[in-house]
C-alpha cells in the first residue's frame, strides 16, 4: 500500500512541478509576443491615423465629437434613442454647413451603463482617439467615473442626461444640460400634495436613478405634510410585481408613485389593474415612452409624471416631426436631450469661436440656448435650472398637466 | 495622451491579474468552481472605501479590505467543504447575489444603488498616488507582490497538496493531507487577494456602486483563468492581459450607433467560443483536469 | 384573502420557472452541465412567436408552435456549436461556452429587434377574475394550465417513448448505455431539442404575461437553477416542485421582508438546501456531493 502511494505521489508531484517550469519559459515568450504585437498595432494605427488616433483639430475638414452612451446592457434602450437623436442633429448641422464651417463626425463608445465600462470608454475617446469634445449620456455610474478622466485629459465633458446630483461637483470641464433628480423628486411631490393626495405608496427601482428620485420625493412629501403609505424597492430586471402591489393594496393608498424603466411601468400598471388596485399613478420622467400607452391603452389615462422637456414649444414640435420623418417612429426616452446636447455644444463653439476646451470651459457660461428641452444656461457649477414639466396622459397622448 | 490610455489599460491589467490569479488559486489549483468571486472584490472595495472615507489612512483600509474579504472567504468555504463541481458553482453564485442584494438594500451603510462617489486617491506615508504613473506603479507593485506570494505558496507543499486534491481527493487524503483545511485556506487566501484588488480598483475608479460587482464580473475573471490555463498563475496574468486588451481593437470598427454595441459583444462571444474550443486547456495550462469530470459520473 | 392571493402569485411565478427548470434538469441529468444559455433559448422562442404573431399577424397560438420548433432547432444548434466540441473537457469549459452563447443570443436579438419593449398585443388590460378570494387573469390561467400540460407531456416523453427510455439510460450510465448500442450523441441532441422546445414554450408564456426584451431570460433561468437544486437535481418532479417552492417562497417572503430582497430569498433557500439537503427533495443520487 505504501508503495502504491509513493508511486502515485511521484506520478502526480513530479508531473506537476515539471509542468510549472515549462510554463515559465513559455510565458516569457508569449507575453513578449503579445506586448510586441500590441505595440506594433498601437503605433501602426497611430501612424496611419486610423479612426481618429491623430489629433482631431489638425486636419481641418471635420470636427470629431466623442459620444459615450449605453449601447448594450440594461439601459441600451436609452442609448439607442439618444444615439439616433444625436445622429439626426448631426445630419441637420452638417446640412447647414457644420460647426464653424467644419463637418461634424460622431465617434461612439459604449458605456454599458456600468461604472467600469464608462472608464474604459472615456479613455478610449479622450486618450486613445485624442478627442477633446465629449458628450456623455445616461447612467450616473459611468458618467461619474468617466468625468475625472475627461478632466485629467482636459476634454470638455458635456453630460446630456444622467441623474445623479453628485455630477454637479465632478469638475471644471463638466457641464450638464439636464437638471438633476433632486429637482424632479421635489416637483412631483408638490404636484402630489397639491392634488390633495395624502397617502402615497412609493415603488422604485433599485438603481441610482430610482433611489435618487424616490429619496428626494419621500423627504419632500414628509416636509409638505403628506404621508408615505409604504416604500418598496424592485429589481430593475424584475417582471413580477404582484406581491409588492398586494402589499401596497393592503395599506390602502390614494396614490402610487412609481420610478422605473418603461418596461417596469408597463408591467406594474398592468398588474395593478389585474389585482384591482385603484390609485392615482404618479411617475418619473422615464414614463414618457410611447410603448407604455400602446400596450396599456386607456389604463394609463390620467397618469401624471414629470417630464424633462418643455413639450409644447415650436422647437420641440420641429424635432419630433424631423425624428419621425427620418426614422419612421416616435423619438424614444431622452432623445430630446441627446438632440439638444449637440446643438448646445454647437452654440458654445460658435459663441467662443473656438474648438478648444480651454476656451470653451470658460465661454460656455455665457451661452444661452433655447432648444427642444427649453433654455440651457449654465450656473457656476455647469448645471442648468430647467423647470420640470409635469405631464399627463390624455386620449392616449402625452400632454402638459394642468392642475385642477 | 496615448500614454494615459496605455497606463490606464495597464492599471486595469494589474487589478484584473490579481483577481484572476486569486480566482485561479481557488478554481484552477484547488478545483473549486467559484462563481462568487466578484463578491469578494466588492466587499474589498466597499470595506476600503468606507474605512478610508471615515478618516482612516489608506494602508489600513487596504489591509482591512483584504482581511474582511478573507473573513467572507472563510464563510464561503463552509459550503465548499461539502459541495463539488456544479453544486459549489451554484452555491457561490448564490453567495454573490446575496452580497449584491445586501449592498443594494443596506442603504444606511453603503448608500445603496446611489453608490459612493468622490473616493480619494490613496496616500501612503505621505506619498500621494494621484497621477496615472504613480497609480500604475502602486498597482504594479501590489500585483507583483501578489504574484510572488502566490507563487511561493503554490510551489510549496501547500500548492502541491492543492493540486493533489484537485486531481484526486481521496489520494490526497490518504497521503495524510487535511483536505478540508487546505480547501478552507485556498478560499481565504483567494478572497484576501480579491479584497486587495477591490481596494485598488475603488480608489482608482473613484466611484463604486453595487452594479459593478455582479455575476458578469466574475464571469470575466473566470474567462481570464480558463483562457490562460487553470493551475497556471502566469496563465492568469496572460488571460487578464488578453481579455482587457481584446475589446480595445473592436472599438475601431466604425458602425452605425444602433449596431455597434451588440455587434461588438457578438464578436467578443464568438472569439471566446472559438478560443475555448480550439484551446480547451487554456493557453498556458499544462494539466489534464480529470478530477472534476470523472467524479461527477 | 391575502394568503390566497400570495399563493396564487407564487403559483404563477412557479409555473413560469418550471418550464425552464424541466429542460434544465433534463440537460443536467444527461450532461452534468449547467446550461447557462437556457434562458436565452426561452427568449429566442418568445421572439420567434413575436415574429409570427405580430409581424405576420397570425394568431399567437401559431406563434407558440413556431416557437417550439424554433426552440428545438436552436437547442440542437447550441449543443452542436458550444457543447459537443468541449464535451470531454473540464466542466468550466462547458460553462464558458454556454455563457458565450448566452451573450451571443442576447446581442443577436438586440441587433435585430432593438432594445425597446415589445408585446404580443393581447388586447386591453382588464381586471382579473375573482374566485375563492383571489384574483387571476385569463392569461395567467392559460399559463398555469399550459405549464401543467407540458409537464405531463414531458412525463409521457420520458416514460413512454423509446427515446425517452434512452434518455434515462444515458442519464443513468452513459458507458453502459453505449455498450448496449444506444447512440448517446443522438440522445443528447434529442434531450437538447426537447428541453429547449419546452424552454421556448415557457418563453412565449412568460412574454405573454410580461413582455419581450433581450434580457428577459436571465433571471428566470437563475431561478430555475435554484428550483432544480431544491427539487433534487436531475429529477423532473423535483424541478416542478422546486419551481413552485421558489415561486411561493419569494412571494410569501417579501410579504414579511423588504421587497428589495426578493431575489436574495431564492438564493438564500438555495444555499440552505445545498448545505443541509443537497440532494433536494426528490433527489436520490449523491453525485458531486460529499456527505
Amino acid at each position: 500500500m505504501k508503495k502504491v502511494l509513493l508511486i502515485l505521489k511521484n506520478k502526480y508531484f513530479y508531473r506537476l512541478t515539471r509542468g510549472d517550469e515549462k510554463v515559465n519559459r513559455r510565458i516569457i515568450l508569449i507575453s513578449a509576443a503579445v506586448i510586441a504585437v500590441g505595440l506594433v498595432v498601437f503605433f501602426g494605427l497611430n501612424q496611419m491615423g486610423l479612426a481618429g488616433l491623430s489629433a482631431p483639430e489638425g486636419a481641418g475638414g471635420t470636427v470629431k465629437i466623442g459620444i459615450m452612451l449605453p449601447l448594450t446592457g440594461d439601459a441600451a434602450l436609452y442609448g439607442e434613442s439618444i444615439g439616433t437623436s444625436l445622429e439626426l442633429a448631426k445630419e441637420e448641422i452638417n446640412a447647414e454647413g457644420g460647426i464653424l464651417g467644419r463637418e461634424v463626425e460622431l465617434v461612439l463608445e459604449d458605456s454599458a451603463c456600468n461604472a467600469n465600462e464608462g472608464v474604459k470608454a472615456i479613455n478610449s475617446l479622450v486618450n486613445l482617439k485624442g478627442l477633446k469634445l465629449i458628450i456623455a449620456a445616461e447612467c450616473s455610474g459611468p458618467s461619474l467615473t468617466a468625468a475625472p478622466v475627461a478632466e485629467d485629459a482636459k476634454a470638455l465633458y458635456l453630460v446630456a442626461v444622467a441623474s445623479n446630483p453628485d455630477i454637479k461637483y465632478a469638475g471644471d470641464y463638466v457641464f450638464r444640460i439636464a437638471p438633476s433628480d433632486a429637482q424632479q423628486g421635489k416637483d412631483i411631490a408638490q404636484i402630489v400634495y397639491d392634488g390633495g393626495f395624502r397617502n402615497t405608496a412609493v415603488l422604485f427601482m433599485d438603481n441610482a436613478y430610482g433611489e435618487g428620485i424616490a429619496g428626494v420625493f419621500m423627504e419632500e412629501i414628509g416636509r409638505l405634510g403628506g404621508k408615505v403609505a409604504i416604500k418598496q424597492r424592485f429589481n430593475q430586471d424584475d417582471s413580477d410585481f404582484r406581491t409588492q402591489l398586494l402589499k401596497t393594496k393592503e395599506t390602502g393608498p390614494d396614490s402610487l408613485f412609481v420610478v422605473g424603466y418603461p418596461q417596469a411601468y408597463q408591467l406594474i400598471i398592468k398588474q395593478m389593474y389585474e389585482l384591482g388596485l385603484n390609485a392615482q399613478i404618479f411617475a418619473g420622467d422615464t414614463f414618457k415612452e410611447a410603448s407604455i400607452v400602446e400596450a396599456l391603452g386607456d389604463k394609463v389615462e390620467g397618469a401624471i409624471f414629470s417630464a424633462y422637456a418643455e413639450s409644447n414649444s415650436e422647437e420641440f414640435r420641429r424635432f419630433k416631426e424631423a425624428y419621425r420623418k427620418k426614422y419612421g417612429k416616435e423619438y424614444g426616452p431622452y432623445g430630446d436631450y441627446g438632440y439638444d446636447s449637440l446643438y448646445v455644444l454647437k452654440a458654445g463653439i460658435e459663441y467662443a469661436k473656438s474648438f478648444d476646451p480651454e476656451v470653451l470651459k470658460e465661454k460656455l457660461y455665457g451661452v444661452e440656448y433655447r432648444g427642444v428641452t427649453g433654455l440651457t444656461k449654465f450656473d457656476s457649477y455647469g448645471e442648468v435650472d430647467k423647470p420640470f414639466g409635469i405631464m399627463t396622459v390624455k386620449d392616449g397622448m402625452f400632454v402638459p398637466y394642468e392642475a385642477g | 495622451m496615448i500614454e494615459a490610455y496605455i497606463l490606464h489599460l495597464l492599471i486595469f491589467i494589474c487589478i484584473y491579474a490579481i483577481l484572476s490569479m486569486s480566482l485561479n488559486l481557488i478554481t484552477g489549483y484547488a478545483g473549486m468552481l467559484n462563481l462568487g468571486h466578484a463578491a469578494f472584490f466588492g466587499i474589498g472595495a466597499y470595506a476600503s472605501v468606507l474605512i478610508v472615507m471615515a478618516g482612516f489612512p489608506f494602508w489600513l483600509g487596504f489591509i482591512a479590505a483584504g482581511a474582511i474579504a478573507a473573513f467572507f472567504g472563510l464563510l464561503l468555504s463552509v459550503p465548499a467543504l461539502r459541495l463539488r463541481g456544479d453544486f459549489l458553482a451554484i452555491a457561490t453564485l448564490a453567495f454573490g447575489e446575496i452580497i449584491r442584494s445586501i449592498l443594494v438594500n443596506w442603504t444606511e451603510f453603503t448608500r445603496g444603488p446611489l453608490g459612493i462617489p468622490g473616493i480619494p486617491k490613496p496616500e501612503i506615508f505621505g506619498i500621494a498616488f494621484d497621477s496615472l504613473w504613480m497609480y500604475f506603479i502602486l498597482a504594479f507593485i501590489i500585483a507583483a507582490v501578489a504574484y510572488f506570494v502566490l507563487r511561493h505558496l503554490l510551489n510549496s507543499n501547500f500548492g502541491i497538496a492543492l493540486k493533489a486534491i484537485r486531481e484526486n481527493e481521496s489520494v490526497a487524503a490518504s497521503l495524510g493531507k487535511n483536505v478540508n483545511l487546505l480547501k478552507m485556506q485556498a478560499f481565504v487566501v483567494g478572497a484576501f487577494f480579491a479584497g486587495l484588488a477591490g481596494s485598488l480598483f475603488a480608489h482608482y475608479i473613484t466611484f463604486i456602486d453595487p452594479g459593478t460587482f455582479v455575476l458578469g464580473e466574475t464571469i470575466l475573471m473566470l474567462l481570464m483563468v480558463a483562457l490562460g490555463g487553470m493551475g497556471s498563475l502566469e496563465g492568469s496574468i496572460l488571460g487578464a492581459i488578453i481579455l482587457i486588451l481584446l475589446p480595445e481593437p473592436l472599438r475601431f470598427i466604425g458602425l452605425p450607433s444602433a449596431v455597434v454595441g451588440p455587434l461588438r459583444q457578438i464578436i467578443y462571444a464568438a472569439i471566446l467560443i472559438v478560443l475555448v474550443i480550439k484551446k480547451p486547456r487554456g493557453l498556458l495550462g499544462t494539466q489534464w483536469f480529470g478530477g472534476i469530470v470523472s467524479d461527477s459520473n | 384573502m391575502v394568503l390566497e392571493q400570495l399563493a396564487v402569485n407564487g403559483i404563477i411565478a412557479g409555473s413560469e420557472y418550471a418550464l425552464l427548470a424541466i429542460g434544465l434538469t433534463l440537460i443536467y441529468g444527461i450532461l452534468r452541465l449547467i446550461h447557462f444559455a437556457h434562458g436565452e433559448v426561452a427568449m429566442v422562442g418568445a421572439y420567434s412567436a413575436f415574429v409570427v404573431s405580430v409581424v405576420f399577424g397570425l394568431p399567437l397560438i401559431a406563434g407558440f408552435f413556431v416557437a417550439i420548433a424554433a426552440g428545438a432547432l436552436l437547442g440542437i444548434a447550441v449543443n452542436r456549436i458550444a457543447f459537443r466540441p468541449v464535451r470531454k473537457q473540464h466542466i468550466l469549459i462547458g460553462l464558458i461556452t454556454a455563457i458565450a452563447v448566452s451573450i451571443l443570443l442576447q446581442n443577436a436579438i438586440a441587433l435585430f429587434f432593438g432594445n425597446d419593449i415589445k408585446t404580443y398585443n393581447l388586447g386591453a388590460v382588464e381586471k382579473g377574475i375573482e374566485v375563492f378570494g383571489f384574483i387571476i387573469t385569463k392569461t395567467q390561467i392559460v399559463i398555469v394550465f399550459t405549464a401543467v400540460a407540458l409537464m405531463l407531456l414531458t412525463w409521457a416523453f420520458i416514460k413512454k417513448t423509446k427515446i425517452g427510455q434512452q434518455v434515462r439510460a444515458v442519464a443513468d450510465n452513459r458507458e453502459l448505455a453505449e455498450s448496449i448500442g444506444i447512440d448517446s450523441e443522438k440522445v443528447i441532441a434529442c434531450t437538447f431539442a426537447f428541453g429547449s422546445a419546452l424552454a421556448a414554450a415557457g418563453g412565449v408564456l412568460i412574454a405573454a404575461e410580461t413582455n419581450l426584451a433581450p434580457m428577459m431570460g436571465l433571471m428566470p433561468n437563475i431561478k430555475a437553477f435554484a428550483a432544480i437544486i431544491v427539487g433534487g437535481i436531475g429529477s423532473i418532479p423535483g424541478a416542478i416542485f422546486g419551481s413552485y417552492f421558489i415561486g411561493l417562497a419569494e412571494n410569501i417572503g417579501i410579504w414579511f421582508l423588504p421587497s428589495g430582497y426578493k431575489d436574495a430569498i431564492a438564493f438564500f433557500i438555495l444555499v440552505i438546501f445545498l448545505l443541509f439537503m443537497p440532494t433536494g427533495i426528490f433527489g436520490k443520487k449523491k453525485e458531486g456531493i460529499e456527505q
